[in-house]
């Protein structure tokens, strides 16, 4: 479908586009209720601009442009409210991680993988607020490099030296635990 | 490219660095193969499992609370409307008064004239007779011509 067409629907904009803002959002703020908010407000801004929408970007890009933004925005007055930091929630893989019971025939294996994911996300959590949008954006949402420029507006280049460090450090905490 | 891929040369391949020398080495060693495998399956259970959490977490929110703004933009009308009607009214209201109260002030004046006329006096009390002999009002010399 038309891209400016699509927007024109947009209840349905909401309803497909929600999961993947409201993700991005929790993973990068680590608070259901902030991300939440952000969601809506991602989907408000949205909401007032889409006369302004061309198309020249795909809807998705366009919205996630917005949620990045929000991101950066939240985590910047969050700064400032440091009690805030307190109520980050460490997500609970036990509740969530049924894919990875599936992916593993064994206990065992799955156990690892647990730790494994728990690795990767302690990593995650000390990487600046610009490598991780970049690791998030390529290895939770799949976005490809010239779509994660597009979305934080960075080069190409840029990205792949964000994407390199992140990587570097994950690398080096892997190895630590294997 | 005959040797192992370096620390280094794994992160550049998730970065999307993939040189046509290191594809070709992954493709032929094994070992090097292995341990992309490892790190490649490492972020697929990342991916996986942060979904899941996201999803759990969505779950169990209440609802989506997506309002079309709609209202907003009523609410910003019927408070632009009602800003303006009280805008109006008082402008009114003021214009009114001002009005009534330059009548009173009108009528108030008149009084004060009409209360000057009668109380006031052209000449002190004493010289008034003296006045009337010379000037005007029927005095005894006009009385004794006729």
């Amino acid at each position: 479908m038309d891209q400016t067409r699509e927007i024109e629907d947009f209840d349905a904009v909401v309803r497909l586009y929600w999961p993947r803002i409201f993700r991005f959002a929790l993973a990068s703020l680590r608070d259901r209720d902030a991300a939440e908010s952000l969601a809506q407000d991602c989907f408000l801004k949205a909401y007032r601009a889409r006369q302004g929408f061309r198309g020249e970007a795909s809807l998705s890009t366009w919205l996630m442009q917005i949620a990045v933004n929000l991101v950066r925005d939240s985590i910047r007055n969050r700064r400032l409210r440091f009690w805030n930091r307190t109520r980050a929630m460490a997500p609970n893989f036990d509740l969530a991680s049924q894919s990875l019971a599936d992916q593993h025939s064994s206990p065992e294996r799955a156990v690892l993988a647990k730790e494994r994911v728990a690795a990767v996300w302690n990593v995650v959590e000390t990487l600046s607020q610009r490598q991780r949008t970049v690791f998030l954006l390529r290895f939770m949402e799949d976005l490809d490099l010239l779509e994660i420029a597009a979305v934080t507006g960075l080069r190409e280049g840029t990205v792949k030296v964000h994407l390199f460090r992140a990587l570097e450090a994950l690398r080096k905490r892997m190895g630590e635990t294997q | 490219m005959n040797e192992h891929l370096s620390p280094e040369d794994i992160s550049r391949w998730f970065a999307g660095e993939r040189s046509s020398d290191l594809q070709r080495h992954a493709g032929e060693c094994q070992e090097c193969s292995a341990r992309l495998d490892s790190m490649e399956s490492a972020l697929a259970e990342f991916r996986g499992a942060a979904h899941d959490w996201s999803a759990v977490q969505s779950a169990s929110a209440p609802s989506i609370a997506w309002r079309p703004p709609v209202l907003h933009t009523a609410r910003r009308w019927v408070l632009a409307a009602t800003s303006m009607l009280i805008l109006v009214s008082a402008s009114a209201y003021w214009h009114t008064r001002q009005q009534t109260r330059a009548a009173e002030m009108a009528r108030a004046d008149a009084l004060l004239v009409q209360v000057d006329a009668e109380i006031s006096r052209a000449v002190p009390q004493t010289m008034e007779p003296l006045v009337n002999l010379v000037t005007w009002g029927p005095g005894p010399t006009d009385e004794r011509q006729k």
